[in-house]
């Protein structure tokens, strides 16, 4: 980058925070706009202040579902990363169980969201056990499948490096291509955060049940049967916050750990 | 006058890959100890391959290498690639230790090691940044430094200042040769230039191309210590025409 374009980009940092904020502004106004031009009513789409209501008027409902969702997503995406990471050591260590699960791991990330949470309500009915499932599910494939390609792709002169020093194979995996792999495990990671979030939400839609104690996805199928639109939309927003915050975490941690070497961070992202 | 056997003898040495054509095509060489040899031809000729052979990191098809009288068979050695091939996520002084982390040293003790070979390639106040930060000269001088960190026998060198511009070429090539002088390796230099092959070699070997022979063997008697002074002497550019001559007959036409 040249110095011109770097100043010009240090100019910038107002603008970075004022266009969204605009934009933001434009949204909210279109939002009423549409709404008075073509005189929806209330049931099809809530003004803007009356969503706000229902954050006040549910709060404590809304709370609850919030952390019960969370706990849920966040239970199965742990699991997804632990397990995400210890599976693809072992398939980069013993060849013949990469061989024997690989498509299967490939074939696994295409199968959709909405189809895996209605299998995993049917079999674990519904409640958190459920949502961690899915969860985990969305989660584990997508971080298999891209720790294992940064694993392997280790470039040969750096493998060859820690061959002329006879080092042990302990060595060259955890001095060598875990940290080389570190980067393509957080795309994973990142991945799986988004779909935590999504896929926990559908699972509890999916699940509809009655005894009260459902989280967000849950709330909007009560909300929808009571006719609380406005409801709806909000528990939606806090969807979108959750998800929002899984895939910070994610990225501060990749911050945290690559921020010395890494060039995708060299650069204000 | 007693004198050493040579720290490596390559006899009829052949080297194809699976069932593809011939790489090496009988390749026999003797060097001494404290030689720092250079292997030049046309691209694509072996020269690499024949580094690696030594190295170890691929076995020849026929023949025999033998690493002199010491045992074990095989001396210390290091390998010098064309980039750099640090580690990104390491210091400078961590990967200067690699090495010597391999090998199962304490971290004081790399510390330490890394801090006198950081001295000797003049990157001591750049002991704790990441290569990314570093330009490309001073990458290869901490790559230089790693290969020195074990004391090795033998330095094999591919093409280690290929990617540099002239002046920080020049530079290391001068620095290689004081630091040779007082550990007193033997070094293997493959290189495209024929004044780095002159400056800094006992010997060179020129290579035909595939299937590859060493077609002539050229002795360069510059007295040591080489300086800028001896690249504009008359004897060096005798040198070079000498070795760019050999080097044409072997050229495809």
């Amino acid at each position: 980058m040249n110095p011109e374009t770097r100043r010009n980009r240090r100019n910038d940092r107002g603008l970075r925070f004022l266009l969204p904020f605009l934009t933001g502004l434009l949204l909210i106004a279109l939002w009423y706009g549409i709404k008075a031009l073509f005189n929806l009513h209330d049931y099809i789409l809530p003004a803007p202040h009356q969503v706000l209501q229902a954050f006040a008027a549910e709060s404590d409902t809304l709370l609850r579902a919030t952390l019960m969702t969370f706990s849920g997503a966040f239970l199965g995406f742990l699991a997804a990363v632990i397990l995400g990471a210890a599976m693809a050591l072992l398939m980069v260590s013993f060849r013949y169980l990469r061989y024997s699960l690989y498509p299967f791991v490939i074939f696994m990330q295409m199968s959709p969201i909405i189809a895996t949470a209605a299998i995993v309500v049917i079999i674990f009915d519904v409640g958190l056990q459920s949502v961690v499932m899915i969860a985990f599910l969305i989660g584990f494939f997508p971080i298999v499948a891209s720790a294992l390609q940064g694993l392997r792709s280790v470039p040969e002169r750096h493998l060859e490096l820690f061959k002329l020093y006879r080092s042990k194979p302990w060595q060259e995996l955890f001095w060598l291509r875990v940290p080389y792999a570190l980067p393509y495990f957080f795309t994973g990671a990142k991945i799986a955060a988004t779909l935590a979030v999504i896929g926990s939400v559908t699972g509890e839609i999916f699940a509809g049940s009655t005894d009260g104690s459902g989280g967000l996805g849950f709330m909007i199928i009560v909300y929808k049967s009571e006719l609380k639109i406005s409801a709806i939309y909000a528990a939606t927003l806090i969807c979108c916050v959750l998800g929002f915050l899984f895939v910070s975490l994610v990225l501060y941690l990749r911050w945290i750990c690559l921020r010395h070497w890494h060039d995708s961070l060299i650069t204000a992202e | 006058m007693y004198k050493p056997p040579p720290i490596t003898q390559l006899s009829g040495v052949r080297k194809r890959f699976d069932r593809g054509p011939w790489v090496l095509d009988g390749i026999d060489l003797q060097v001494e100890p404290g030689e720092l040899v250079s292997l030049i031809g046309p691209s694509g000729c072996g020269k690499s391959t024949l580094l690696r052979l030594i190295a170890g990191l691929t076995q020849a098809t026929e023949g025999q290498i033998a690493f002199g009288a010491s045992k074990p068979a095989r001396p210390e050695m290091a390998f010098i690639f064309q980039d750099a091939t640090l580690l990104p996520w390491l210091s400078v002084a961590a990967n200067i230790a690699t090495p010597l982390r391999l090998q199962g040293r304490s971290r004081e003790e790399c510390r330490g090691i890394a801090e006198r070979l950081a001295e000797l390639v003049h990157l001591e106040s750049v002991l704790d940044f990441y290569p990314r930060q570093l330009s490309g000269g001073m990458q290869m001088r901490v790559s230089l430094a790693r290969a020195l960190s074990t004391s090795p026998q033998i330095l094999l060198m591919d093409e280690p200042f290929g990617a540099l511009d002239a002046i920080s070429r020049n530079r290391l090539n001068e620095e290689l040769l004081a630091i040779q002088a007082r550990e007193r390796w033997t070094g293997f230099f493959v290189t495209h230039s024929v004044n780095e092959a002159v400056f800094l070699s006992n010997r060179i070997f020129i290579l035909s191309p595939l299937p590859s022979r060493i077609t002539n063997e050229i002795r360069i008697d510059l007295p040591f210590p080489r300086t800028q002074q001896t690249r504009d002497s008359r004897a060096f550019q005798d040198y070079v025409v000498e070795a760019n001559a050999a080097l044409q007959t072997v050229l495809p036409k």
